[in-house]
């Protein structure tokens, strides 16, 4: 029972700390791909962190501002539909296998909250639900752009749904399964037998479907500002509206998630497999400590040295030499620590957790790289027009997704 | 296991007979995802994942989604929706088929005789059911096939029978 729950939380938890890291990626990557500085106000005793601070004063000014429900709006169903967009985003987490098995005596013991048969199946059945939360919102809220871009939301994410689950079939084709760890495990630590290399067409495919299903542009006519207003969540304030935007970024953390499993080795370490991981966990967190230690150390001191040119005149003048400080004493105390006492050796379990540690490291660096694919491709890419839009779904993606099935059935059927 | 059960059921029940309770369609449809969602739990507890899941996937997650799609886009309003009597003859056609309905489930699973503790290997996985459908229930599998095709070309011809292709 206890196993039970931590499995359940601990993904739930690891989300919603990548969620503020996402959130500054966005802003970050907007300012700079548009020529500005983007947030960089916010600070706690002058340190900044690049803006990072900046999530904490958001949420706070999102809690504390009016709610407001418009008079002619479905309350039920108006209160009850962020809710269920940031429900289904969270659930869709529990079948994704965040590191190999672990080996015990009982049996091994997966890393990930639901090892289910049908694992894929069950995201995709739980995704399609969270298109009740878009719809919902823009009918309960009575007003004609919030109904509007709930009607485009739906009708958009059902073409895509198609694509979605057609452009994987592929890969459960050459995986036979169509459990997430499975699939992970066929694709071995060999980068080159990873699924897009094998799959280039249907990742693709299944890349373009996702970006369209998480409603960001170029597809995000359901919020299409220069038309609609904010599409769906027009009506939306405070707490709730912060659900909805939270629920498009888990979403897109999922997506993310389910781009490196399915097509890019999950959680496998490029060229080291599990084993090896195991055998020499002790060496490589050594090492990757001892690197971090000598990196801080070395990084601190131009820090120190840096002048800005900007004088604020207040705490965030000496922002750069208060970080420099605790990247030395970081770096001095990781250096020590690690000469002391020498090069460590993980055995049995201990070694397992080390080598999971370095997956789970590695799953979330791919994580957070297709998340920065989202944001590159948001700022960089015009709006399609609607009819585009179904075009390019009906006439162009679901063909190939098709194509790419047969081609990949005869392919294995012939091998 | 049986707490789930009537817990399931009971919710089942509940939001069925919601969905012929409520004036406005929209609560009618959402009660129906209500009822396919303790449905589906009801087949978990059975041990048929792939069909819990399936269940979810077409009829709450597509199906219901296209109902409520159309229902906001007749956008009623509240005069609209008055309540309606159906006619006598009607409404005696339609209890007499709601009974015969159950009253052929009722026979239906009054014969069974299987054996629902010792479940086999793989019990409702998807290779079973895949394998089930594609050797044993080929036929039924192709004519239901078929039957989706027609309904699917039925609704492109009267949907383009206005334009000239």
């Amino acid at each position: 029972m206890l196993t039970m729950s931590l499995k359940i939380i601990i993904p739930f938890v690891l989300i919603l700390q990548i969620l503020p890291i996402f959130i500054w990626m966005e802003r970050k990557g907007a300012s700079y791909i548009q020529d500005r500085r983007g947030p960089n106000r916010a600070n706690i005793f002058g340190i900044r962190l690049g803006g990072l601070v900046h999530t904490l004063p958001d949420v706070i000014k999102l809690i504390f501002k009016e709610d407001i429900i418009p008079t002619r709006a479905n309350r039920f169903i108006y209160t009850i539909a962020p809710f269920i967009s940031m429900a289904v985003a969270c659930m869709t987490f529990a079948v994704i296998p965040w590191a190999a098995p672990l080996a015990l005596e009982k049996g091994s013991f997966a890393l990930q909250a639901l090892e289910m048969n049908v694992g894929i199946l069950y995201i995709f059945a739980i995704a399609s639900i969270g298109v009740y939360g878009v719809m919902l919102a823009g009918w309960g809220s009575n007003n004609k752009y919030s109904l509007l871009g709930g009607l485009r939301a739906s009708s958009q994410m059902i073409s895509y749904e198609l694509t979605l689950s057609l452009s994987i079939v592929g890969v459960l084709i050459l995986s036979g399964s169509l459990e997430l760890g499975a699939i992970v495990e066929s694709q071995s630590s060999n980068l080159f037998s990873w699924n897009f290399i094998r799959q280039p067409l249907g990742c693709l495919l299944f890349i373009v479907a996702a970006v369209a299903e998480t409603n960001r542009t170029p597809f995000d006519l359901p919020e299409a500002e220069a038309e609609l207003v904010a599409g769906y969540h027009t009506e939306y304030s405070s707490l709730k509206f912060a659900l909805f935007y939270m629920a498009e970024y888990v979403n897109m953390i999922v997506a993310s998630a389910l781009m490196a499993t399915l097509f890019f080795g999950g959680w496998q370490v490029p060229f080291l497999t599990t084993d090896l991981l195991r055998e020499h966990a002790g060496i490589i967190i050594h090492y990757s400590l001892l690197g971090m230690g000598a990196m801080a150390l070395l990084g601190s001191i131009p820090l120190f040295l840096y002048k800005s040119r900007v004088h604020y005149g207040d705490a965030r003048d000496t922002e750069t030499k208060k970080l420099s400080v605790i990247l030395f004493i970081v770096g001095i105390a990781l250096l020590a620590w690690r000469a002391a006492s020498g090069e460590l050796f993980f055995e049995g379990l201990a070694a397992q957790i080390a080598a999971a540690a370095l997956q789970v490291g590695i799953f979330i660096g791919k994580i957070l790289f297709f998340c920065w694919f989202f944001v590159w491709v948001r700022w960089t890419l015009p709006r399609f027009r609607y009819d585009q839009l179904m075009q390019l779904g009906w006439k162009a993606m679901l063909p190939l997704a098709l194509l790419n099935l047969f081609v990949t059935a005869g392919v294995y059927l012939l091998l | 296991m049986t707490i789930l059960f009537y817990i399931l059921a009971g919710l089942a029940l509940i939001s069925a007979i919601a969905v012929i309770s409520f004036r406005q369609p929209v609560y009618s449809a959402l009660s129906l995802v209500v009822t396919l969602f303790s449905l589906a739990g009801l087949y978990l507890t059975l041990h048929a994942e792939f069909l819990a899941i399936i269940q979810i996937l077409t009829y709450a997650g597509a199906i219901l989604i296209l109902f409520v799609f159309i229902i906001m886009l007749l956008n009623l309003n509240d005069d609209e929706l008055k309540e309606q009597t159906p006619a006598l003859w009607r409404r005696i056609v339609l209890a007499l088929l709601g009974g015969f309905t159950f009253a052929g489930l009722w026979w239906g699973v009054s014969k069974f005789e299987g054996d629902v503790k010792n479940l086999p290997q793989g019990f409702g996985s998807i290779i079973n059911s895949g394998k089930l459908l594609f050797t044993e229930y080929v036929l039924a599998f192709e004519i239901a096939g078929i039957l989706l095709t027609v309904a699917l070309i039925g609704a492109l011809v009267l949907a383009k029978r206005r334009l000239k292709i």
